[in-house]
């Protein structure tokens, strides 16, 4: 056990992620799978995929609710100084397709809230986000969700336009659900209607 | 302002005996950081590149100087996956003390610009290629492929005729570009030889019936083997010698592979990958959907060794013997003694179709497997291949004496940056050898880009199974091409 936490943590450190502790069924017998052990979300096929295997609907309750850990390290941007950034985001359910977080965070330049309000529509594979950040801009943004079949999902969010500092801004955020435990976003900023610019991602982690 | 400038460089650390001082001998951009960047980060930090910023001005560079001085002092930047290892490397690129000292004291004293007389010459990419000139020939995919967002595609074939007339040449450096990084899991790129008479339409190849109709060609059936090859591409044998896996046809007909982390190969002066006119460019496709549409249309630049050419170009997977997690799946360990005497069944390759699922939740699903050297060789490079639970791979070689030497360990696999390890001189490996690879799979839930720990994993291509590959790169000793009557000599 010791020796696979100390691999993990390795693994983690050269690749930037945000650490977390294995859960404590992890030394389960193989192909067992205790009840406190993560799950990914695509259906157990118990037989290798085939091209016209059908992709589950993304499942956001599953996925996304509780709280989540990240850890961001962005450049100097339009939005402010860069630096590490940590903190928690909290997702609840507000009714069936509706959602809500709330992101607690602190970084190099002081601490930040993010307050959004989600809604999820499985039979159109979309979402929408209105955004509050305390930084002092605002902004709604659109995604078309998907995956595939071995079950990794991404939500492509795009923004509209919004004023920040007397300058217009558009963001792109893609969430890449790539474990149970562990997504990543991706954010590029437009600035005056330039070219996108890479921020680096934010990597969430969850406790089970 | 100076004084504010000098008391940061003195929280630095940096005063060696004043603040002028300190604030005029701490490193900047344009003296001290550049060359750095530009030699070691170039390739992939420029525009249209796979790395998701370019570092190419001070500009660029600037609003990441804290994450730079993180990434370079972590070892997460430059990436590079060795550990153990007897050998060098060309393409070690991991950075210095120096270098990463320098790059710290330059963040931490304010990441200035610096003179911009004493910036050197950004490195130049023709086209935008990684090798510093462009290519001799540029070959694209025939068409433009969708990809929709449904659950996954079988590996896809795009054909494209060998574009040139003047005979066989050597590929000495290849790059293949996807237009949609996004949903190119994997281009193997392949020289295949069809019957005569094959016709393609739109990259598929198709043959005429008795009527004179169009129908799409067999390709299993149509395989072409060596002995039918053009003279050219044949390795003939010695009085005696048997033909063997290590110099078959299969051995230098693949080209090149892109992944992510690599997709650009070069080779020694003289050595490269043969193709000739009548042949065709064969572009096999792993798209992995995102979930929404998304388009590609890949394409590939070519290089010509210069004369004298040498020798072909050759790799094979070790996966002759298997064990799984302990237990021979395939026939016993290889004996020296037996690869020495010939008395070695090439019919015990190891197929993936036998490997055993990786249980659900196993942190530790490790697969070796061997394989006999049968005639002199000289590997120049490894690349170990694994998906998203790879966790470590290691090469060793076992030598008739009975020596072992360590080649190379891959102690942190990362599937998001695959890596060819590139010998500076090449390995020298005799008849009798036995070549060993252990890799190590990790399906549990810490693996941070393992999607379902809950699942057992299957063999295959896509990327939510696993495949065991590890690749070596080599010449055949025996083999001279510089001149008639000497190109298939024992040496």
């Amino acid at each position: 056990m010791r020796q696979d936490r100390i691999a993990f943590v390795g693994a983690c450190a050269i690749a930037g992620c945000v650490l977390f502790t294995a859960p404590s069924a992890q030394q389960a017998a193989p192909g067992t799978a205790p009840v406190d052990q993560p799950r990914g979300l695509a259906p157990n096929l118990g037989r290798p995929t085939r091209p016209d295997d059908v992709v589950a609907p993304f499942d956001f309750d599953k996925y996304f609710i509780g709280t989540w850990s990240f850890e961001a390290d962005a450049p100097d941007s339009v939005l402010g100084p860069g630096g590490m950034s940590k903190g928690t985001t909290t997702y609840r359910k507000l009714d069936e397709g509706f959602y809500a977080a709330v992101t607690e965070a602190k970084g190099e330049s002081g601490s930040f809230t993010i307050a959004e309000q989600i809604a999820y529509q499985v039979e159109s594979k979309t979402a929408f986000r209105s955004v509050t950040d305390s930084r002092g801009f605002s902004y709604i943004e659109a995604a078309e969700v998907g995956g595939n079949i071995g079950g990794d999902y991404n939500l492509f969010f795009s923004s509209a336009p919004f004023m920040f500092k007397g300058r217009t801004v558009r963001l792109k955020h893609r969430v890449a659900v790539t474990a149970p435990l562990v997504h990543k976003v991706y954010v590029d900023v437009s600035t005056d209607n330039g070219p996108f610019l890479h921020l680096s991602p934010w990597v969430f982690s969850k406790h089970p | 302002m100076t004084s504010r400038l000098a008391t940061f460089a003195l929280g630095a650390g940096l005063l060696v005996s004043g603040p002028s001082l300190a604030w005029a001998q701490a490193p900047t951009y344009t003296k001290d950081v550049a060359p750095i960047l530009f030699k070691n980060c170039s390739q992939c930090h420029r525009p249209n590149e796979v790395a998701p910023m370019s570092l190419m001005t001070y500009d660029e560079v600037r609003p990441w100087a804290r994450s730079i001085k993180a990434r370079v002092t972590s070892g997460e930047m430059p990436p590079w996956g060795v550990g153990k290892t007897s050998l060098t490397f060309a393409n070690d690129r991991h950075l210095s003390d120096r270098d990463i000292k320098t790059i710290v004291a330059w963040a931490d004293s304010g990441a200035r610009e610096g003179n911009p007389a004493d910036l050197p010459p950004a490195p130049t990419y023709p086209g935008g290629w990684k090798f510093n000139s462009a290519p001799d020939v540029v070959v694209k995919m025939p068409v433009e492929f969708t990809i929709e967002p449904k659950g996954e595609y079988p590996m896809l074939d795009f054909y494209v005729p060998v574009p040139w007339t003047d005979g066989m040449k050597l590929i000495q450096m290849s790059e293949a570009r996807p237009s949609n990084k996004a949903v190119v899991h994997h281009i193997t790129v392949s020289l295949v030889t069809f019957p005569p008479g094959t016709e393609l339409v739109n990259g598929q190849p198709f043959t005429r019936d008795t009527t004179g109709t169009l129908v799409p060609l067999d390709r299993r059936a149509a395989q072409i083997s060596q002995s039918k090859l053009p003279s050219e591409l044949q390795i003939p044998l010695a009085p005696g010698e048997k033909p063997d896996r290590l110099g078959s046809v299969g051995g230098f007909t693949t080209l090149l592979a892109y992944v992510a982390g690599r997709g650009f190969d070069d080779h020694p002066d003289g050595i490269g990958t043969p193709a000739m006119p009548g042949q065709y460019i064969d572009f096999n496709m792993h798209y992995t959907p995102t979930g929404r549409t998304e388009t590609d249309r890949s394409e590939l630049g070519l290089w010509f060794a210069k004369p004298p050419v040498k020798k072909f170009h050759f790799r094979t997977p070790i996966n002759e013997r298997q064990i799984v997690n302990g237990k021979p799946l395939n026939g016993p360990a290889l004996s020296g003694a037996d690869v020495e005497a010939g008395r070695v069944s090439q019919a015990a390759e190891g197929r993936r179709e036998g490997l055993p699922p990786i249980p659900a939740y196993m942190a530790d699903y490790t697969i070796e497997s061997e394989l006999a050297i049968t005639q002199d060789i000289s590997i120049n490079g490894f690349y170990p291949h694994m998906h998203v639970r790879g966790k470590s791979a290691e090469y060793t070689v076992r030598y008739p004496d009975g020596r072992t030497q360590l080649l190379l360990e891959v102690p942190r696999y990362r599937f998001d940056w695959q890596e060819r390890y590139v010998l500076t001189q090449p390995l020298k490996i005799p008849k009798g050898s036995v070549l060993k690879y252990r890799a190590v799979f990790d399906n549990s839930a810490s693996n941070r880009l393992n999607p379902s720990p809950d699942k057992e994993v299957f063999w295959s291509e896509q990327s939510w199974d696993e495949m065991s590959l590890g690749w070596i790169e080599y010449t055949l000793d025996k083999q001279d091409l510089r001149g008639p009557g000497a190109r298939t000599q024992q040496q």
